[in-house]
């Protein structure tokens, strides 16, 4: 069932008990108040006809006439013939229709009178009556009063108290539903809000202008909302970033697989000169190598997930060591390298970033003519690598880094390039909490910064 | 008169392994490594049979070579890397014959290479070997001069040899090529249609039964 139904049914069924009970209990102490009233007014007419009947009786001697006498007596006092006179259980007068006596016997004694409501055939009745004598003849005189017309009023009353009743439970039930509808509103927001979350639509907000609990919830909501619409893109990216690496590197797999393939292939099924077979051989030990080398780029990019540690090194022994490791293809091109540094130390994984400036140098070689200068100088907690070589178009520089971007493929291949050094590079630069900048111009050289955060 | 490939690939590696069995398969070809040097190259020389573009190439890629090619008439077999159904879809829509993607066997080029020219009517319709020749239209072989009779099944295998001389073929694709996917019989039939063709042809038919591997009809 649904909330609004059952807070609805509970409450019209709350209000209307509750009237109800009002109802009753008015009713009940109208019912006792009318009651007494009757009770009193009856006793008052009964005072004046008793003591009428009990007068002037003392003149009476024959007994035989006393029956006739009380009998005249009580017709000329009682003018609306509501009294009853009766001597040991016979009636001389009775226009009621039923005998009184034995319900005035049961009730309570209030001294000499007695009195008491009681219900024949569903007619309530008051009854007040006492012993009245002639000489020293006793007779019961009871004076019975219809109420009903007491209980006529007392139940149209009723009927009236749950006609009200019932209109004030109808008109609670509709201010109870318009209120509860407009209270309950901004849930079925919600719901509809959450439903679209669920199926993935996580732009869903929820507007609702209200200071209370509903309010509230629903700004959590939003909140909450922001935090996982949020979580989701950024995993989405992430994910996107994957698969495009993923992506690119089975596209770069598939060319150099192709040609061991195609170069074994013919080796084995085709009948080939000892001059052809020496190139075919050439090609697959060139495009295994160039496996080996991206494979190895790949290793180190996976080591880097997982974190490293930073040891305070000198920035010198660092370029020194650099320096050293491309000392063979400086010397073939015939490049000079220039080291300038001051003596300083930064937190640092030397091997990592050792290769991350090898990679650099390596790239500004591939950039160089020979016989040209390339700089690595070290100062105020930065790193440059300078060549003045082919340079970098200006709307490449931002995309160089991203892993198997080359700007210009044919010529990088030639050169052994994988596509993924400067990606290693940023992502070394990254760990160690350092920014990479790149200034080229065309024709003129590049300039590639590392700059560490502040030693303090 | 040899069939005439241009192959515009800019991997040296691929582009030469290329070349080597088409020239092995009695092909001429060209090879160029750069899309738009393809482009101006066509203008003084376009009398190809063929040409196997790659996708992604520097300066002009293939889909854009492609109006070039279709300007001399020159049908076209796409080698790329991109398996995406998108990018074949619009290499065929362009007008390719065919798309292969990276990384492909030889043989299924060749065999690629051969049934688009045969489609475009360029393929020689006369095969030569030594002093055999085989007409394969009219389906008549001759030896120095001299008509041979062969059985039809020895004749389509003659023609799949000569086809791809000098290129080791497998029982099993000497069955699916003259046969049929369909044929029961087991790979000595294969053995039986050799041993005859030995016979009727003699020393000159340089037959090579390569271990493990099957057939290879060498130069």
């Amino acid at each position: 069932m649904r909330l609004k139904t059952r807070i609805l049914l509970y409450a019209s069924a709350a209000i209307a008990a509750a009237v109800l009970l009002c109802c009753m209990l008015i009713l009940r102490l109208v019912r006792v108040q009318m009651q007494s009233d009757a009770a009193e007014k009856a006793a008052s007419s009964f005072d004046e006809i008793s003591i009428n009947v009990m007068n002037a009786n003392r003149n009476i001697t024959d007994p035989s006439l006393y029956d006739t006498y009380m009998m005249y007596k009580v017709r000329s006092a009682d003018r609306t013939g509501i009294c009853t006179l009766s001597v040991n259980g016979q009636y001389l007068i009775n226009n009621i229709g039923f005998s009184p006596e034995p319900y005035l016997v049961s009730s309570e004694n209030d001294e000499d009178m007695k009195q008491c409501f009681c219900r024949v055939f569903g007619t309530l009745y008051h009854l007040i009556g006492r012993e009245v004598y002639c000489t020293d003849r006793a007779y019961m005189l009871i004076q019975v009063t219809d109420l009903s017309e007491l209980d006529n009023t007392m139940r149209s009353m009723l009927i009236r108290c749950i006609g009200i009743g019932a209109g004030v439970t109808a008109v609670f039930l509709f201010l109870a539903y318009l209120f509860l509808s407009s209270s309950l509103r901004p849930i079925r927001k919600l719901q509809t809000g959450a439903q679209a979350i669920a199926s993935g639509d996580y732009h869903t907000r929820i507007e609702v202008k209200r200071n209370d609990e509903i309010g509230l919830l629903a700004a959590d909501f939003n909140t909450m909302a922001d935090a996982v619409e949020q979580s989701i893109s950024e995993w989405k990216e992430q994910n996107e970033r994957k698969q495009q690496f993923i992506n690119d590197l089975s596209h770069e797999m598939k060319t150099p697989v192709t040609s061991l393939l195609l170069n074994s292939e013919t080796l084995t099924t085709r009948t080939v000169s000892d001059e052809d077979r020496q190139r075919a051989l050439l090609r697959i030990n060139e495009q295994a190598k160039w496996i080996e080398r991206l494979s190895q780029k790949l290793m180190q990019l996976v080591m880097l997930q997982g974190g490293i540690e930073l040891i305070l090194s000198p920035v010198r022994t660092l370029l020194d060591a650099a320096k050293e490791t491309v000392a063979d293809s400086l010397a073939r091109l015939q490049i000079k390298l220039s080291i300038s540094c001051e003596d300083y130390s930064i937190p640092m994984d030397f091997d990592l970033l050792r290769s991350a400036l090898v990679n650099l140098v390596e790239n500004a070689i591939k950039a160089s003519d020979p016989q040209s200068t390339i700089e690595l100088i070290g100062a105020d907690n930065q790193i440059i690598v300078r060549d003045h070589g082919r340079g970098i178009p200006k709307e490449e520089i931002e995309r160089i880094t991203e892993p198997f971007y080359m700007v210009d493929r044919s010529r990088s291949k030639k050169l052994g390039g994988s596509g993924l050094g400067l990606a290693l590079v940023k992502q070394i630069v990254d760990a160690h909490h350092a920014d990479l900048l790149i200034e080229s111009e065309v024709g003129v050289g590049t300039s590639i910064y590392i700059c560490f955060p502040d030693a303090k | 008169m040899k069939n005439r490939i241009l192959v515009v690939e800019d991997d040296t590696a691929i582009a030469e392994a290329i070349g080597l069995n088409l020239m092995l398969s009695d092909f001429d070809y060209k090879i160029i490594d750069d899309g738009a040097e393809a482009a101006s190259y066509l203008e003084k020389d376009h009398s190809f049979d063929l040409a196997l573009l790659d996708v992604m190439l520097p300066n002009l890629d293939g889909f854009a070579l492609m109006k070039h090619m279709e300007k001399y008439n020159i049908p076209v077999l796409y080698l790329t890397a991109k398996g995406d159904l998108t990018s074949r879809i619009k290499g065929l829509r362009l007008g390719a014959e065919d798309y292969i993607v990276k990384p492909f066997e030889m043989l299924e080029l060749l065999v690629r290479i051969e049934k688009i020219l045969a489609r475009t009517g360029k393929l020689s319709s006369i095969l030569r070997y030594k002093t055999i020749t085989v007409d394969v239209p009219k389906r008549l072989v001759s030896k120095d001069g001299e008509i041979v009779s062969l059985q039809p099944l020895e004749f389509d295998l003659l023609v799949i040899l000569i086809k791809f001389k000098n290129c080791t073929l497998s029982r099993d694709r000497l069955l699916n090529e003259v046969w049929g996917f369909d044929f029961a019989g087991g790979t000595r039939t294969v053995d039986i249609h050799i041993a005859h063709l030995r016979k009727k042809l003699g020393q000159e038919l340089n037959i090579v039964s390569v271990t493990k591997l099957g057939y290879r009809l060498e130069d």
